[in-house]
């Protein structure tokens, strides 16, 4: 085990003994990369934020379940990305799609920056298109430095899977990406 | 720039660089903070109450279960009180004859079957 998992399953072991710092020490630590996974389902940020609190409280209560043997992160982004799915599934009944914020933009502003955000909407339109699993995969992988057998535990898939869909993610991002690459400073 | 093909086993650098941009929200020490705010706090979702009475319930449902098969096994035990389904028949047979119910060309009227039955006759 690396050095961080083994602070990750002692601060699981305060924080499920009542320690209350510990389990802020673990959120601060999972807090951005548990806002990504969520945004990865959901596109809003605030249901997304909605839903990666709700797995942060969902793993408090659950803290007993976890095997102190195993890395912490994906224990816990398995949650954080099922808190997603469901609170997807409840929204998917009275939701319609909404732009995003940046794509509904209609400030005017300097050739290069509304470049920069269509290709940026691209790109996120793009990322929209893909099915959940691959959204995830693909993030974990890419974004959080995680390995196929890890996502293969948060996704609930064959490693073989996992691989799959990182394969099919990139190459369906490969493009929007290609374009959204001269833009950047 | 890297050279990353889909099929390429490392994280693609730029590719992460992109889906970090788009995905990451700013202000994550008010997002903790807001977390830690919630600890303690009463279940409001209603999976959540559910999740807390999932196991009193499977196990009121085991105990339920097991006492309405102790008393359906004690009612089929005491047959003497149970309903015979061929008991009408048999009064029917007592009075016109098993034969005569079986080999007649037509079935037998319906009101006498009955009132035979009734043991009225």
């Amino acid at each position: 085990m690396r050095k961080e998992e083994v602070q990750d399953a002692e601060l699981a072991a305060r924080a499920l003994a009542g320690d209350r710092d510990a389990f802020g020490a673990l959120t601060s630590r999972y807090a951005a990369q548990a806002r990504r996974v969520a945004r990865a389902v959901l596109r809003d940020p605030e249901d997304a934020d909605d839903a990666a609190q709700d797995g942060f409280l969902a793993a408090l209560r659950h803290l007993g379940r976890y095997d102190p043997a195993r890395p912490f992160g994906p224990w816990l982004m398995r949650i954080v990305a099922n808190a997603a799915a469901d609170r997807r599934r409840r929204l998917r009944v009275r939701q319609t799609e909404a732009l995003s914020p940046l794509a509904a933009s209609a400030d005017p502003g300097p050739a290069d920056l509304t470049d920069r955000r269509a290709f940026r909407a691209a790109f996120e339109a793009a990322l929209q298109e893909l099915p959940e699993r691959q959204r995830i995969a693909v993030v974990l992988f890419d974004v959080e430095g995680y390995s196929h057998a890890e996502i293969a535990q948060v996704v609930g898939v064959p490693e073989g899977t996992v691989r799959s869909d990182v394969f099919h993610a990139r190459r369906a991002l490969r493009a929007p990406l290609a374009a959204w690459r001269p833009t950047k400073e | 720039m890297d050279v990353h093909s889909p099929f390429d086993h490392r994280p693609d650098r730029d590719m992460g660089e992109a889906l970090r941009e788009v995905l990451t929200a700013p202000d994550d020490d008010a997002f903790v903070r807001r977390v830690l705010a919630r600890v303690g706090a009463a279940p409001t979702s209603w999976w959540e109450v559910l999740d807390t009475w999932a196991r009193p319930g499977i196990a009121a449902a085991i105990v339920l279960a097991a006492l309405m098969g102790f008393l359906l096994g004690r009612s089929v035990g005491t047959g003497s009180q149970s309903v015979a389904l061929d008991e009408p028949i048999q009064a029917v047979a007592e009075g016109v004859g098993v034969a005569a119910l079986f080999t007649a060309a037509r079935p037998p009227d319906v009101n006498a079957v009955l009132t035979a039955a009734n043991g009225s006759d």
